[in-house]
């Protein structure tokens, strides 16, 4: 681990970004119809208004997900986690949530002070904050999905010694061949970048 | 030309003086000033020199430096080439050896290997030969002791039948001698049982004879075998000697071999001798490097001469200048001399001048004047001849001027094709660099993506579904294969089992389905209640009443200003009726009151319970 990563800000940046792919997820899964609207519940998190599903199975699906996500990147051992919308019908993947997680080298350590570290995580939840309502905007231009037909998988870039639990199993990338591809805004925390951008296959109707 | 002030007003010569005076003392202190400002020229341009003179030697000093260096570089350029051209050579030379070598020694060991080969098929062609010789000598050996046997027996044969011809003569006489029938018949006899005898002799000479041809045929092969024998024997003896070539050869292969090993040593530097190759192109990288190196060195020196010359130019250019600053100056000098000259000249003609005028006046006083006209006309003349040398001298110092910044723009050009080269140098080294480090940067991301892991979570709900949809399918291509034999049924069986499995399925489905749907209403009834608690408590909020929704489907209405709190109004919007309850008599009179008016007269129920409340908050201020 480089020097200039203290534990502290590398764990804070973890539950910061666990937290943020949490909430997205609920987000994507709300804003892309998955499950019904009924089966969600506002939450006021980063000065928004956000949607989480209720759904016991869902809520567990998704917080063993993080639980092991934030592991990961707390070790460095995550690059990319990506959200598959699938059609049912055929298996075929129509939307990919791809956030890329890379390790910001040039990162400081948090001995600048409280004022410093409020005014970072001020400005990260201001981001985070933008990413969602881009993400919440996504709506206008991604082609309608029919919840009943579709539901969703979650896919993780680990590296091949990431310590992997029997929960786990290996996947294909899932990856939409000559689909369109949108890049949201990206947020920065002292010890990682995420980059989010949704590809789609392009409604041929 | 002007017409003179001297001839408007002759009388004031005084006047006039006085101007020609300042007019001198003018041109005096212009031409002083002059001077300072050719001095300073000449100051200036003797620094520019000395400036210029410690440029040349710097340039010089430079040249000869670079001159040096390049020599050097040359040297250094040619030895290196020298070496490397020697090495070169010399490792080819030792390569084509080491591989002619190699070569000869494969062609040596396939020889040897032929040879052995050969020796072997030879020796065991020999001992072939050796035991077929000692059969066919033993062979011979028992046809000779057969023909020697033969011909005694022959020979025996021989003497009997000459015997017996003499007997058959003897007989013969005998028989001439005596007539006797009896005796004839026994003689004819014998001399048949002879003639047969004779015969069967005859007989078994002729095979004697032929088993003689053939054992002369033996004896022929025998003869050729020996010969072949003798040839074999010869080619052993050459098989020695090929030994002996053999051992010498392997001497030599020996020898070739602690060479190589040698050689081996020498190359331990380069653990193949393919490296061997990159090395030298290395090398000649290097060489043409240097060679990059050199002939930028000499368009450098070129430069730097080419520098040299011009600035040999510019100070003969200079030196030449001076020379004409020189020239000037002394011509300057003379006109001062000479405008001295005219001056105490014309200091003398004033005191003359003066005296004449304290003498005389009328025809002289018009000789003076054209005297002095020509005096002004000279002057005059100073004066603009002076104006021209200095304009002269200005339109030099500008050419000069010129000169120099066009030389100044030759250096800058100079220097910044210097710049542009070196940029162009650090822009290709930097392309070089930036090419790496993409290549780097594609084999990393190449091994970063060979080593990534997709993972997803065993139980998700894409492989949920699959699953699900799997199953039903496996069990509906049960229940339909079963359905298809159903004739195999057996009697007490009414239904196939896999249809009875597959209804199952389906019937745990709909299960979920109904757990999921129950969930849902569950979730809807919350929300419900959570939003009719919310709309109550606005209704409370906004309109002062506690509404509770009972379950015979009236609504009891209690007001948040009633003192007791068990006073309340019940409304059955069914059978459109309202009552009071509670034993509050203040909240019962006040209702009764409100009553009569608002439903009895107006039929308003908000003004009734609006008013209501206005009167319970009165009452409890």
């Amino acid at each position: 681990m480089p020097p200039t990563r203290s534990q502290l800000s590398l764990r804070g940046s973890a539950q910061l970004i666990a937290e943020f792919f949490e909430y997205s997820i609920h987000s994507i899964l709300y804003q892309r119809g998955i499950y019904p609207v009924e089966d969600f519940q506002t939450v006021r998190k980063y000065g928004l208004n956000l949607l989480v599903n209720v759904d016991d199975d869902v809520k567990q699906y998704i917080k063993n997900i993080i639980k092991q996500i934030y592991r990961w990147i707390s070790h460095d051992k995550i690059t990319k986690l990506v959200l598959v919308i699938i059609n049912k019908d055929d298996g075929e993947t129509v939307e990919r949530w791809q956030f890329n997680i890379n390790i910001e080298d040039s990162a400081e350590t948090t001995s600048g002070g409280d004022t410093q570290t409020e005014t970072d995580t001020a400005a990260v939840q201001k981001d985070i904050q933008a990413i969602i309502r881009q993400i919440t905007a996504s709506v206008t231009f991604l082609p309608c999905l029919n919840s009943s037909d579709y539901t969703f998988n979650v896919l993780v870039y680990t590296d091949s010694d990431a310590p992997v639990s029997k929960d786990w199993v290996d996947s294909d990338a899932r990856e939409i061949e000559n689909g369109e591809s949108v890049r949201f805004k990206s947020f920065n925390t002292n010890c990682h970048k995420v980059d989010t951008l949704v590809s789609y296959k392009l409604d041929q109707n | 030309m002007d017409s003179s002030p001297f001839i408007e007003k002759p009388m004031d010569a005084s006047v006039e003086l006085n101007k020609l005076k300042f007019q001198l003392k003018d041109l005096q202190t212009e031409l002083s000033l002059k001077k300072i400002e050719h001095e300073e020229e000449v100051h200036g341009l003797k620094k520019e020199l000395e400036q210029c003179q410690l440029k040349s030697h710097q340039f010089e000093s430079d040249s000869i430096y670079y001159y040096t260096q390049n020599k050097q570089n040359c040297e250094k350029l040619e030895s290196m080439e020298k070496e490397c051209c020697g090495r070169t050579t010399r490792l080819e030379t030792t390569i084509d050896a080491l591989k002619k070598e190699l070569k000869s020694l494969k062609s040596v060991e396939e020889a040897n290997e032929q040879l052995t080969s050969e020796l072997k098929l030879l020796q065991q062609q020999h001992s072939m030969c050796k035991e077929q010789l000692k059969d066919s000598e033993s062979v011979r050996d028992g046809l000779q002791k057969e023909v020697d046997s033969l011909h005694s027996d022959v020979t025996h044969w021989k003497l009997q039948n000459e015997l017996k011809q003499d007997e058959v003569l003897k007989l013969q006489r005998q028989i001439q001698t005596v007539d006797n029938s009896e005796e004839l018949k026994s003689i004819s006899k014998q001399l048949s049982n002879q003639v047969s005898y004779i015969k069967e002799l005859e007989l078994k000479n002729l095979n004697q004879a032929e088993s003689l041809k053939q054992l002369q045929l033996q004896k022929l092969n025998n003869e050729v075998l020996q010969n072949e024998n003798r040839s074999f024997q010869v080619k052993l003896q050459s098989m020695d000697k090929l030994k002996d070539e053999l051992d010498s050869t392997t001497l030599e292969l020996l020898q070739l071999k602690q060479e190589s090993s040698k050689w081996n040593l020498y190359l331990d530097k380069f653990p193949n001798i393919e490296e061997l190759l990159p090395k030298f192109k290395s090398l000649q990288d290097e060489n043409l490097l240097l060679k990059d190196q050199l002939n930028k060195q000499t368009l450098e020196q070129s430069q730097l001469q080419f520098q040299l010359n011009n600035i040999k130019v510019k100070l003969e250019n200079q030196e030449d200048e001076m020379t004409r600053v020189k020239s000037n100056w002394e011509n300057v000098l003379k006109i001062n001399h000479e405008l001295e000259q005219q001056r105490d000249l014309s200091l003398e003609e004033s005191k003359y001048l003066r005296q004449q005028l304290g003498l005389d006046d009328g025809d002289d006083m018009t000789e003076y004047v054209k005297n002095l006209e020509t005096l002004v006309d000279n002057y005059k003349e100073k004066v603009d001849d002076l104006t021209k040398s200095l304009s002269k001298g200005n339109v030099e110092v500008q050419q000069k001027k010129r000169k120099l910044s066009t030389s100044a723009d030759f250096e800058d050009f100079q220097s910044l094709k210097q710049l542009n080269g070196q940029l162009q140098l650090e822009m290709s080294q930097l392309m070089n660099e930036n090419a790496l480090l993409i290549k780097q940067l594609e084999s990393i991301q190449d091994i970063k993506e060979q080593k990534l892991r997709i993972l997803q979570l065993r139980d998700n709900p894409f492989t949920k579904d699959q699953f699900v949809k799997r199953k039903q399918l496996e069990l509906l291509q049960k229940s339909n294969e079963s359905l298809l034999n159903q004739s195999h049924l057996k009697e007490d069986e009414k239904v196939p089992k896999a249809v009875y499995e597959e209804q199952n399925f389906a019937i745990v489905q709909l299960q979920d389905q109904l757990a999921n749907l129950q969930k849902k209403n569950q979730r809807l009834l919350t929300t419900f209640k959570a939003k009719s608690s919310e709309l109550l408590a606005l209704i409370k909020l906004l309109f002062g009443y506690q509404v509770t929704l009972q379950s015979d489907d009236k609504v009891k209405l209690t007001s948040k200003y009633s003192k007791l709190g068990n006073s309340n109004i019940l409304i059955d919007h069914k059978q459109m009726t309202l009552k009071r309850t509670g034993d509050d008599v203040d909240f019962n009179t006040k209702f009764d009151d409100l009553i009569g008016y608002w439903i009895n007269e107006k039929g308003e129920i908000p003004m009734l319970l609006s008013a209501l409340n206005i009167e319970l908050y009165s009452n409890l201020e």
